[in-house]
């Protein structure tokens, strides 16, 4: 070996300029060395012997303490690992493989999420904890799908809050925890967020503002009313309608009069819900005046004869939908705004009294606006029952749209009952009165009496073939999320008697068995974790 | 319900008997529960009926479906389908509902029974398939190996003369080879940086041609860092060791030519290194997996450290498009056994030559690590035997991954506890998962230790091996 070697600095300077142009620093050779003549070939035998010692006396770098991480702090209660099968599973459903991706529940990228979503829940049911190397992966997963935000924390624990911290695409994560608005953490003394924040931002302090001190928020918001943009003005006004007081009426009744229609209906939404309002006196004087459900007997309906200037300044659309009579419409528009309270007795015997001939329909379709708008679950439960007759003996099939939005008002037990009650009837006639919606809106997993309406429908349906082959599919599809995993015997019996003796290719049969599959996933998956 | 006699399989078990992807890709469609009728399986019972069987028939596009069973002790396939690849696409997807159990118990139907007791005159070709258990022992590594470097049956055939003509053929384009590095130094190398992948990829061609595939791989890797001419000129520079190692073969030691003729491209057939003389016998203890496309090959390394010995050894399985690994040495499993190491000054790669059948488990243990210095003064020694090593295995034991201080640009690390750091190589892998795993606790984390960093591939946390 040399007793010198020319600078690795100076080879390189040399390779990268060719020695055609520089010369190749010679080592030192008192031994009477051998390169080679050729100073390229010299150069790469010397980069060759002073690369690799430069490789193998690779020193470490030292990184000052700061640079290192902090370990997250250890929560009172400790999550179990959850098990290998339920791990590799997660991973799975977090990142189908190609293994995965053309078959089975993860085909469909809505279903994995919810799949994910009853896997977390499950997990954090039995203090299960997400391995540490899938929280990021999750933690991506929640960036996309809010679903998944809230499901995070139980199932990952301190882990969850510890990775968030240090990325800002998981910042989400806090806001999930702390449950503050999307905004961000707001301090209503910060007067600095109401005047320089964003929209968001600003809506997040009002709120937080009604929230301490209900008189201060309208009180701000009805001075500076006039100089917010329209766009701020719809996004702001709602803050108000927690705590309402008759306070807030001077500055609803001036955005009644705003030149967009969306915040004159916010706001004739929030005069009504509020007591004594002037605006609901009004209202229900105007719906005295058209109906008459004095004493027990007949309600009598005498429809307004037009618009006046007053209706029109509350609010009153005056140009009827297509197909429908101009004085119904009025009708249907004042009672849609006038408060439910002012009907006597309970509200299925309400309904049950006879109505002057041919203005029932336009009386339920009021009430049923208003208590949508009102979210008065006693009214729509009652209402549900009158208008889904009606819908479901093809009389009235355009009020399917109502029966849906009643739905929405529903307490959950509610909606299981009339769930299971339609179902009863049929999978072809449930149909007609949005059984999707209404199973949509069931608690997870189906309770006893749904899940029990349900097979029963599914086993008539494909038996008698009656039932048409697209609804099959997409309750099918809806179920195989939301069934309980241990009817999964008895679907695979059904997917059985689709098969048997089915025309090739026959929509139902794939239906019925790709329901058994998915429930088939979701049982292993939640056995897995047991 | 009653024990299962035979166990079912993993879907990865069932997706490695596919002859090839298409079939894989089909059978996973044919899984599912809508196009199996009248399926069934029986388990073995004390009665003369044989070992468990898995049967249905498959809804196909046709009228007539097809009828498709399974002999799981094989296993055996038969189905009436015209597809000529076996097992066909409707064996693999009954196998996989079979293993979803979605296939309840059942009477053997009279075509299984018929089919069953037919086999035995069968062509012994049908009869023999590739995951037998006879064929595992003449097969030193699980999948089917092809490509360049493989030992396999065309490998051991090549007979002396071949070989001496292989070596002249390698020594004209080492020649060649030589004259483009020349020409390279004298022109300059801050060329190179942007002439994109033309001229490597030429260079490599030319050496595939004098069948020097080994030192054209190595070529061809060059492109993607000859924008870091320091590391470039490194790497040029034992290009041409590699050469004039090769032309000196005469005057180095054995184990020294055997790595130098290997790095060229002469093969080394798996009877050899079964029949030579460096064996280790210890428990070995999968410390990472990767798999890395080259061409169309998928090449998958699978590091393993002896208990006892602490030796570092790569097993190397191959698969072709469409073809899939056997699951057979996942991440952390244990095995107790002999590996027969390809010759070479240090010796990396191996075979397993031999393997206790009781297996040891996957309850695996945490390996033996170092320290970032102790593993680095390792990787200096085995540099010095073998000049050209690229990857070296690291298993570093209380160590943490550190994030960039600025976190668009910047630098990973893994560190000791007192600062001490080695450079991160992502390489297509996402830090976060280990991160996570690790959670700020040192742990012990094995990588492959190349110029650009240690690219981590296993972390030990709570008792799990979690790849990477």
């Amino acid at each position: 070996m040399t007793a010198y070697l020319p600078p690795w600095s100076e080879i390189l300077a040399t390779a990268l300029v060719g020695t055609q142009r520089r010369a190749v620093p010679l080592p030192d050779q008192h031994d009477g060395g051998h390169l080679p003549g050729d100073p390229a070939v010299a150069l790469l035998e010397l980069a060759a012997v002073i690369g690799s010692c430069r490789r193998a006396a690779m020193r470490p770098r030292v990184l000052p303490p700061q640079r290192l991480p902090a370990p997250p702090a250890v929560a009172g209660q400790r999550l179990l690992p959850a098990p290998p099968a339920a791990v590799a599973r997660l991973a799975e459903l977090l990142a189908p493989g190609s293994k995965t991706r053309q078959h089975g529940p993860l085909r469909d990228a809505a279903a994995r999420i919810e799949l994910l979503a009853e896997w977390l829940a499950r997990a954090a049911g039995n203090s299960m904890e997400v391995p540490g190397e899938l929280v990021p992966a999750l933690l991506d997963v929640g960036r996309r799908n809010p679903l998944i935000r809230p499901l995070i924390a139980p199932a990952a624990g301190e882990r969850a809050a510890w990775l968030a911290a240090q990325r800002a695409e998981w910042a989400y994560h806090h806001r999930a925890v702390a449950g503050a608005p999307a905004g961000g953490p707001v301090d209503h003394h910060d007067r600095a967020t109401w005047e320089l924040g964003t929209i968001g931002q600003r809506v997040a302090y009002l709120t937080a503002l009604r929230a301490a001190d209900p008189r201060a928020a309208s009180c701000l918001l009805a001075a500076e009313w006039d100089d917010q943009t329209p766009d701020d003005r719809a996004a702001l006004l709602p803050a108000l309608a927690a705590r309402l007081s008759t306070g807030d009426e001077p500055l609803l009744e001036r955005a009644l009069r705003d030149r967009r229609p969306s915040i004159r209906a916010t706001a004739g939404t929030m005069l009504v819900a509020l007591p004594g309002s002037g605006y609901a006196r009004r209202m229900a004087g105007r719906a005295t005046a058209c109906v008459d459900a004095r004493g027990a007997g007949t309600v009598l309906v005498t429809p307004p004869a037009g618009c006046d200037e007053g209706m029109r300044r509350d609010g009153i659309a005056v140009r009827p939908p297509a197909g429908v009579g101009q004085r119904a419409w009025l009708l249907e528009e004042v009672l849609a705004r006038t408060p439910l309270g002012i009907w006597p007795g309970p509200p299925e015997h309400f309904l049950r009294r006879p109505v002057t001939e041919g203005w029932a329909v336009v009386l339920h379709r009021g009430l049923a606006r208003a208590s949508i708008a009102a979210r008065d679950a006693d009214w729509a439960i009652a209402l549900v029952a009158v208008l889904a007759a009606c819908v479901r003996a093809g009389e009235r099939p355009d009020d399917r749209l109502l029966v849906e939005a009643l739905y929405d008002v529903l307490p959950a037990e509610e909606i299981a009952r009339i769930a299971a009650d339609t179902l009863a009837g049929g999978l072809a006639d449930a149909g007609a009165v949005g059984i999707e919606r209404l199973l949509e809106l069931c608690p997870r997993p189906w309770p006893d009496a749904v899940t029990e309406a349900f097979l029963a429908a599914l086993e008539a349906g494909v038996a008698t073939r009656r039932a048409g082959a697209w609804r099959v599919t997409g309750l099918c599809e809806m179920a195989a999320l939301r069934l309980p995993t241990a009817t999964l015997d008895r679907v695979a019996a059904i997917a059985l008697l689709a098969a048997s003796g089915a025309r090739p290719r026959d929509p139902i049969v794939a239906a019925t068995g790709r329901l058994a599959s998915t429930l088939r996933y979701r049982s292993r998956m939640l056995e897995e974790l047991l | 319900m009653p024990e299962q006699a035979a166990q079912r399989w993993s879907t990865d078990h069932i997706l490695a008997l596919a002859p090839d992807l298409a079939s894989r890709r089909a059978a996973q469609r044919l899984a599912s529960d809508e196009v199996w009728v009248e399926a069934g399986r029986a388990e073995p019972d004390s009665a003369a009926s044989g070992a468990a069987v898995v049967w249905g028939l498959a809804r196909g596009s046709g009228s007539v479906p097809y009828r498709t069973a399974v002999d799981l002790d094989g296993p055996r396939y038969r189905c009436s389908c015209p597809s000529r690849k076996y097992p066909c696409k409707h064996a693999l997807g009954l196998l996989l509902a079979w293993a979803s159990e979605a296939i309840p118990q059942g009477r053997i139907p009279g075509w299984v029974a018929a089919w069953r007791s037919g086999q035995e005159h069968q062509h012994p070709e049908e009869a023999e398939h590739p995951h037998s258990e006879e064929a595992e022992h003449s097969r030193p590594e699980p999948a089917r190996k092809a490509g360049s470097e493989s030992p396999g049956p065309a490998g051991r055939q090549i007979g002396h003369r071949a070989l001496a003509a292989r070596r002249s053929s390698i020594a004209t384009g080492l020649d060649d080879l030589d004259r483009w590095l020349a020409d390279q130094i004298r022109f300059g190398i801050a060329g190179l940086a942007g002439a994109g992948y033309e001229p490597w990829d030429a260079a490599a061609a030319r050496l595939v041609d004098a069948k020097a595939t080994a030192v054209a791989g190595t070529v061809r890797r060059l492109a993607s860092i000859a924008s870091d001419s320091d590391r470039l000129l490194t790497e040029l520079g034992l290009l041409r060791l590699l050469i004039s190692a090769f032309h000196a073969a005469d005057r180095l030691p054995n184990d020294l030519v055997a790595t130098v003729l290997t790095r060229c491209g002469m093969p080394t057939s798996a009877r050899d290194v079964l029949a030579g003389q460096s064996r280790i016998r210890d428990v070995w203890l999968v410390v990472g997996v990767r798999d890395e496309q080259e061409d169309t090959l998928l090449v998958r390394r699978v590091w393993l450290r002896g208990e006892a010995s602490n030796v570092p050894a790569l097993v190397l399985w191959f698969a072709g498009p469409g073809q899939a690994f056997s699951e057979d040495l996942p991440l952390g499993a244990r095995i107790g056994g002999e590996l027969a190491f390809y010759p070479g000054a240090q010796p990396l790669r191996a075979l397993i030559a031999d393997r206790d059948s009781a297996g040891l488990g996957r309850a695996a243990p945490v390996p033996a690590g170092a320290s970032i210095g102790q593993a680095l003064r390792e990787y200096a020694d085995a540099l010095a035997r073998d000049p050209w090593l690229e990857q070296w295995p690291m298993v570093l034991s209380a160590v943490v991954p550190v994030a960039p201080d600025t976190p668009s640009s910047g630098r990973w690390f893994i560190a000791e506890r007192d600062g001490t750091a080695i450079s991160m190589d992502l390489a297509g892998t996402d830090p976060w998962r280990l991160v996570g795993a690790v959670a700020g606790r040192p742990a012990t984390i094995s990588g492959e230790w190349s110029a650009s960093g240690i690219r981590p591939m296993a972390v030990w946390v709570d008792g799990r091996a979690v790849g990477l």
